[in-house]
């Protein structure tokens, strides 16, 4: 290359260069092959890169959502049976891998090598964070004269080893990746940032990072924390002790938590305002105060009602959609649930989408539009129904959805919807539907709707 | 939902809702989809769809953690986009993580893909798995802002912002990521005037 401008032609199209500098190198390279060459390059090289549109199965929101909401726990109450079996749902394959170090042969006899004792399908679990559920490896670690059996389960992030007699399976049903120790010891190393659970009889332990020794012995768990950090929670606690690297710490049982049941007014308020704190980091926590207060409180009181309200939002933290989609409901039709009742109806709504119960959305929304026609959630609301319309394939009811909703101002959800109304309708019947597609994308034209929406509408209006 | 809830309880007069708090059930809901394509994006056509829940749900968790920090010094969008970029650039870390992407790409390249016609689909991928082989033998600094800039159509500044870096810095990756990204293609392009 011997141009003098074909440096500068890499920024070309960029902030770079405006103007009359960009003017001058545009023509330059309409006359010159090499500049021109690369100039068209950049450009097929962009065309290229945004042909690749990754878009996620609406499973994996749903799952990532709730392992969000949740801080990555599901909660310590879905988890108090033991190892879990159960999937919730789909016939979705499992990845188990239960391994069993035998025990150590008599001196001088040839070390018996890692048993695999029951490996079932190995297909990735929907929604499991494992990366590999197999045994990556079975070492021999012993020194001379001695024996030392042990098992290398490679998980997400890091390696978990097992002792010698230590029996352990992976959890399938998790969002974190979760292993049951029935005995023996596991050592987990993990990068810094990932997590795995390890559960016992009697706690459950949250290994972040670093380097941590669980051991199961005698009805009680041990846990040293070399590096990294670890969070246990005793059978029975609803709140986790931290322990931190060089520490050590044992985890027996406790008694049934003695949180007494709220009987005073004052009393229930102040278990309220101890449920709403917890809500964001300690949701089952959040759910059991909140629960124990409808115990105690006067029926269809505005404290009766809160409780709903935070139960409502604990359960769907929890990832317990079904519950909190009824407390939602609940809380709409209490007599002092007025000032929830908007929201409450929408989330419910959100909830119900995710598992594509499109009718019952729309009738969800239908009462919130009624009572609620220029709530603050209307946007959001309109754009939810907008979707479920066109999840029926009636492009038509979307748009009178989103031309309903043309007053109640822009939400960033709404011109998405706008824009996928006018692709559906101009899909059906591009002659037929143009016009009313043209006045969905005008709105898309303001200057201040993201560029990438405003570019794909312009390019969906000259079609 | 918490921060409605706070605001209603103990008052008595409900006050009309803040539209403009942000909780990450709204981040979540209103951006979702958005940082799904910018991750998918950021690790290329190679990457699966277990790579790119994993690394969506991470960043998710990184908003969720920062968002009370959070004070609007930036677009969401933009600080969205800075944090994505920040986890998938430590998730590339990882050498054979990088290997195991330009193998997959080699894969990836036989598999048909959605398109208007056959042929057209042959030609798009063709083009697509050059530029990410190219992209992915560069930095992965300069592969974020190449991606940032040309694919996700983010200004200079607005990626400065993002990834606090200076803009100069950013036009300096640029320059490099399109020139050698544009290897690739140049032999196809030579003699082609745009």
């Amino acid at each position: 290359m011997t141009c003098a401008q074909h440096e500068r032609i890499w920024l070309l199209e960029s902030e770079q260069f405006s103007g009359e500098q960009a003017r001058v190198l545009f023509e330059h390279a309409a006359g010159c092959a090499d500049c021109g060459g690369a100039l068209a390059a950049i450009r097929a090289a962009r065309s290229a890169g945004r042909s690749h549109v990754p878009v996620a199965a609406p499973a994996a929101r749903a799952r990532i959502l709730a392992a969000v909401e949740g801080g990555g726990d599901p909660g310590i109450f879905a988890r108090w049976r033991g190892p879990l079996w159960v999937f919730a749902g789909a016939a979705a394959a499992v990845a188990i891998v239960e391994v069993a170090t035998l025990p150590a042969p008599s001196r001088g006899s040839a070390p018996a090598a890692v048993a695999v004792v029951d490996a079932k399908n190995s297909a990735a679990v929907e929604g499991a964070s494992v990366a590999e559920a197999s045994v990556a490896d079975a070492k021999n670690s012993a020194a001379p004269g001695e024996t030392a059996h042990r098992a290398r389960i490679a998980v997400a992030g890091g390696s978990a080893l097992l002792g010698e007699g230590a029996i352990a399976e992976l959890v399938p049903d998790s969002e974190l990746t979760a292993l049951s120790l029935s005995s023996g010891e596991i050592t987990v190393e993990l990068e810094e940032g990932r997590a795995i659970e390890v559960i016992t009889a009697d706690a459950r332990v949250k290994v972040i990072g670093g380097r941590t020794v669980i051991a199961h012995r005698r009805a009680r768990t041990g846990v040293a924390v070399a590096s990294g950090t670890a969070k246990a929670w005793p059978k029975g606690a609803l709140t986790p002790r931290v322990i931190h690297a060089g520490e050590k710490s044992e985890l027996a049982p406790l008694e049934d938590a003695d949180f007494p049941p709220p009987r005073t007014g004052r009393n229930l308020d102040a278990a309220l305002q101890e449920a709403k704190a917890a809500l964001v980091t300690d949701a089952p926590r959040a759910a059991v105060l909140a629960e124990r207060v409808l115990v105690a409180v006067p029926k269809t009181t505005q404290q009766e009602a809160e409780a709903l309200v935070i139960l409502a939002d604990a359960e769907r933290r929890r990832g317990r959609l079904a519950a909190s989609a009824e407390l939602y409901s609940k809380v709409a039709a209490h007599p002092r649930g007025r000032s929830f009742a908007e929201e409450a109806l929408l989330q419910r709504a959100l909830i119900l989408a995710r598992t594509d119960q499109a009718s019952e959305v729309l009738a969800t929304l239908a009462i919130a539009a009624e009572q609620f026609p220029r709530g603050a959630t209307a946007p959001e609301r309109a754009a939810l129904a907008a979707d479920m319309y066109l999840r029926k394939r009636e492009p038509l009811r979307a748009a009178e959805e989103i031309e309903r909703a043309a007053s109640l101002g822009r939400s960033l959800k709404l011109l998405e919807r706008r824009l996928e109304v006018a692709r559906a309708l101009l899909a059906e019947d591009a002659e037929l539907h143009r016009a009313r597609a043209r006045t969905l994308l005008e709105a898309l034209l303001d200057p201040s709707t993201p560029e990438a929406l405003r570019l794909e509408a312009e390019a969906l209006m000259k079609k | 939902m918490v921060t409605e809830v706070e605001s209603r309880i103990g008052v008595v007069a409900p006050p009309v809702i803040e539209r403009q708090t942000l909780t990450i059930e709204r981040v979540f809901r209103e951006h979702f989809d958005h940082v799904y394509r910018i991750v998918g994006r950021l690790l290329g056509p190679s990457a699966s769809a277990l790579d790119i829940d994993d690394l969506t749900q991470q960043v998710f968790v990184a908003v969720h953690r920062a968002l009370p920090a959070f004070r609007g010094e930036s677009t969401v969008s933009t600080w969205l986009y800075g944090i994505a970029s920040n986890v998938v650039l430590t998730h590339l870390r990882g050498f054979r993580r990088q290997r195991r992407l330009r193998r997959e790409l080699d894969l990836a390249a036989a598999t048909p893909m959605h398109a208007r016609s056959p042929e057209q689909a042959y030609a798009e991928k063709q083009e697509l798995v050059l530029v990410w082989k190219r992209l992915l033998s560069i930095k992965p600094d300069k592969r974020i802002v190449y991606v940032l800039y040309e694919i996700e159509g983010l200004s200079g500044a607005e990626i400065a912002v993002a990834l606090d870096i200076p803009p100069a810095t950013v036009f300096t990756r640029l320059h490099h990521a399109r020139r050698e990204v544009a290897k690739a293609l140049l032999p196809l392009q030579r003699g082609r005037l745009p």
